[in-house]
């Protein structure tokens, strides 16, 4: 017992401790409860000892007792689980934006290799479709697609604004033909006279027109990933080819990729058209319309037009005994020997011409048997239209009444 | 299995004759190898005296009067620290070899026990020391040497009893001083406070009455709590601590002893023939007021020091009653909920 202060009244240090300890007995703990209750001394001396015995043990005893030191401890075992956890999710994350990444290109690519079908198979009855690997209902639907929307593939960027506004005036057009004089399909057949070879405005306009210039091309692809290379090569090229560069009607089609060919001509290929220059890889649209003529123009894989100001060309139209070349700078060009002189047609029109092609004339076909029935048409930028028989007059043609 | 009183022995009995001793031969054979005695070359008479000394200070943790069979002699036994005990008395008896074992053993970690417990590094070193010169029995009484280690017993570790026997030499200490020093302090601030107006002196030795039977009639355990947390404003985590319960258990056992004295309060108050409404009225008395007529301190506590941890609030509560800590002291009683609430934001 204490004998400082309040001797006999106050438990001994060893009761005290024993109490801390929860080593006294029930019966002598109320005691010493019944005592602290009433004695700040003995409460003091307790909250001193326990204070000390904490400062010197970081881990008291009294925590490691509790159930929530044993949540703890059994937490601090699982505490370093999110490293892997985090690992997975991110994997799994990164896989979920590829496949979302490759499906969205996939769309892409099957709505351009749609638009590239609806060129090849504009005229079934004379074409034999090529085996299509992936027979979805865009391709189907892009080959039941009118001629007219061919033309918003030839061109890109602005170039294409405008060929869209000119297939609106010629749809007007189309309704004030006479009955039975419908508009004769164009058809896809490279080497055939009668077509148009336009190039790429877009490469002037810095704009891809991947899919539109693949006119008389068919497609020999083995699958999906394999037409998709050429397609990017092919923008690719065109990129590269973006400074106004001469191109030539002779482009490879299938140079870009070994994917597209060029089905081989029907006839002889003029000289002028024999592949002398280096091949271009601007792609080029061609346009051919049907012609009995054996006296044609004819332009295959290799072929080659050489204007005579060296420029290259930009858009090309072939009718029976002469063909019509734009070249890059806005001049026409006129062949009368399949190709191999060119004369320079002065200039007739306003604006900028952006595109040549054929049309077949407004008559009734009864009465033009044996007679040219093909026409050239001249379009500047502004969309206005120039017609000509022979290539070397143009006449204005006005706009149709709306 | 019978009873078998135990018999002190003679301090003159011979060494090592194990048929004088009290305890059974068996049991005191076991505990002295278990316990390691032998290390400190205490022998076996001597190791059953030490325990025969040990179980007739607390009749082997039994109710006084009864007689512990053999059963709970064993079972007292083993509850016992016998390793510190032994070692303490080797100490106590003068063994060098037990000294340099204590001091490696226990000297830095009483040391840091006694920073601790004064809050200060110098004042606990030198606390420390004159606590190791009390040990080793510098100090003489009656020409005889005293060593504090001859009165341990065994109950509790041996680093418990001098980390206990270290707060007590400082609080005895502090209490001294600071009754030397706060009288003097009292005298000067005396004419500070203004006397408070009592309008209703009756009510308050009501009042005074009845929370003095509220609170006697309360389990010494509640009202241990509501001292620890109300007078000498220890947290919910320091007394949960010391118990060996967690704080939750505490708040809620401090709820629900306010809660009962103040029902038993407001029955008090009732009986002594104050109606329901003026019981109501007196527990909302303002504690102040209350604090200057009834000092309810003493009904929590007979002893007339102060805590030390507060010593500036107590003064100034004693001195400027218009403080906080009276308030704290009173509102448990008038309002449990509040004042739990109030403490709880403090902390």
């Amino acid at each position: 017992m204490n004998s400082t202060l309040q001797p006999g009244t106050h438990p001994d240090a060893e009761s005290l401790t024993a109490f801390a300890e929860q080593s006294l007995p029930a019966a002598e703990r109320d005691n010493v409860l019944t005592h602290m209750a009433t004695c700040s001394r003995c409460r003091e001396v307790v909250f001193l000892a326990r204070k000390a015995a904490e400062s010197d043990q970081p881990a008291p005893s009294v925590a490691t007792s509790m159930p929530k030191a044993q949540r703890t401890s059994w937490f601090s075992n699982w505490r370093w689980a999110w490293i892997p956890a985090a690992a997975i999710a991110g994997l799994v994350g990164v896989a979920v934006v590829q496949h979302f990444r490759h499906a969205a290109t996939e769309t892409q690519m099957t709505a351009k290799l749609s638009q590239t079908d609806a060129l090849q198979n504009a005229e079934p009855a004379k074409i034999s479709p090529p085996p299509q690997p992936t027979p979805n209902s865009e391709l189907k639907q892009a080959q039941k697609s009118k001629p007219s929307e061919l033309r918003e593939d030839a061109l890109a960027g602005r170039d294409k604004n405008v060929a869209r506004q000119f297939d609106k005036k010629r749809a007007v057009e189309q309704k004030e033909l006479p009955v039975g004089a419908a508009e004769p399909p164009i058809t896809l057949v490279p080497g055939v006279a009668g077509g148009s070879i336009h190039g790429m405005m877009a490469a002037r306009a810095k704009v891809s027109s991947v899919g539109g210039p693949m006119a008389a091309n068919q497609f020999q692809q083995q699958d999906m990933s394999a037409q998709q290379n050429a397609l990017q090569q092919a923008q690719n090229v065109q990129r590269q080819n973006a400074a106004n560069s001469p191109v030539t009607a002779s482009s490879t089609f299938g140079a870009a990729s070994g994917s597209v060919t060029v089905q081989p001509p029907s006839a002889q290929m003029p000289a002028a058209l024999a592949p002398q220059a280096p091949p271009s890889t601007a792609p080029v649209t061609l346009d051919s319309t049907e012609s009995s003529s054996a006296n044609v123009v004819r332009l295959s894989k290799g072929a080659k037009i050489s204007l005579p100001n060296g420029a290259g060309v930009l858009s090309m139209a072939s009718a029976p005994n002469r063909a019509i070349a734009l070249d890059t700078a806005g001049a026409l060009f006129l062949s009368e020997d399949g190709g191999k002189h060119w004369q320079p047609i002065p200039t007739q029109w306003t604006g900028r011409p952006v595109l040549v092609r054929t049309r077949p004339l407004r008559t009734q076909p009864s009465a033009l048997a044996g007679v040219q029935t093909m026409r050239f048409e001249l379009v500047n930028d502004k969309l206005q239209t120039w017609v000509s028989i022979d290539g070397k007059l143009w006449t204005a043609q006005p706009l149709p009444l709306h | 299995m019978e009873a078998a009183p135990l018999q002190p022995v003679d301090d003159s009995l011979a060494v090592g004759h194990s048929s004088s001793v009290a305890v059974d031969p068996n049991l005191l054979d076991r505990l002295w190898l278990q316990c390691g005695a032998g290390n400190w070359g205490l022998p076996r008479d001597q190791f059953d005296r030490v325990l025969v000394l040990a179980a007739m200070a607390q009749n082997f943790g039994l109710v006084p009067g009864t007689v512990a069979v053999h059963a709970q002699q064993a079972a007292f036994f083993e509850t016992l620290k016998l390793s510190d005990l032994v070692l303490a008395k080797a100490c106590g008896a003068g063994n060098e070899r037990a000294w340099e074992h204590f001091i490696a053993l226990y000297g830095r970690p009483l040391t840091r026990a006694a920073i601790a417990i004064s809050g200060n590094e110098s004042v606990g070193r030198d606390l420390a020391e004159a606590f190791y010169a009390e040990l080793y029995g510098l100090t003489t009484r009656d020409g005889e040497r005293k060593c504090p280690l001859a009165s341990y017993r065994g109950r509790g570790s041996l680093l418990g009893w001098l980390r206990t026997t270290l707060a007590q030499r400082f609080v005895d200490h502090y209490r001294r001083t600071y009754r030397e020093q706060a009288f003097d302090d009292q005298v000067h601030d005396a004419t500070a406070p203004e006397p408070a107006q009592d309008p209703q002196p009756a009510m308050l030795d009501s009042l005074r009455e009845a929370l003095h039977t509220a609170l006697q009639h309360q389990p010494a355990e509640e009202r241990f709590l509501l001292a620890a947390y109300y007078v000498d404003d220890k947290t919910l985590a320091e007394i949960g601590q010391l118990l060996h319960v967690h704080e939750a258990t505490i708040s809620r056992r401090l709820k629900r002893a306010t809660d009962a004295i103040r029902k038993q309060l407001l029955g008090n108050l009732e009986k002594s023939g104050m109606s329901r409404k003026a019981a109501e009225e007196a527990l909302g008395t303002d504690p102040r007021d209350l604090d200057l007529k009834v000092d309810l301190r003493k009904l929590l506590q007979n002893s007339q020091a102060e805590p030390i941890q507060d010593h500036a609030r107590w003064k100034q509560a004693v001195v400027h009653p218009t403080t906080t800590q009276s308030t704290s002291m009173i509102a448990p009683l008038s309002d449990a909920s509040h004042s739990l609430a109030g403490k709880a934001k403090t902390e």
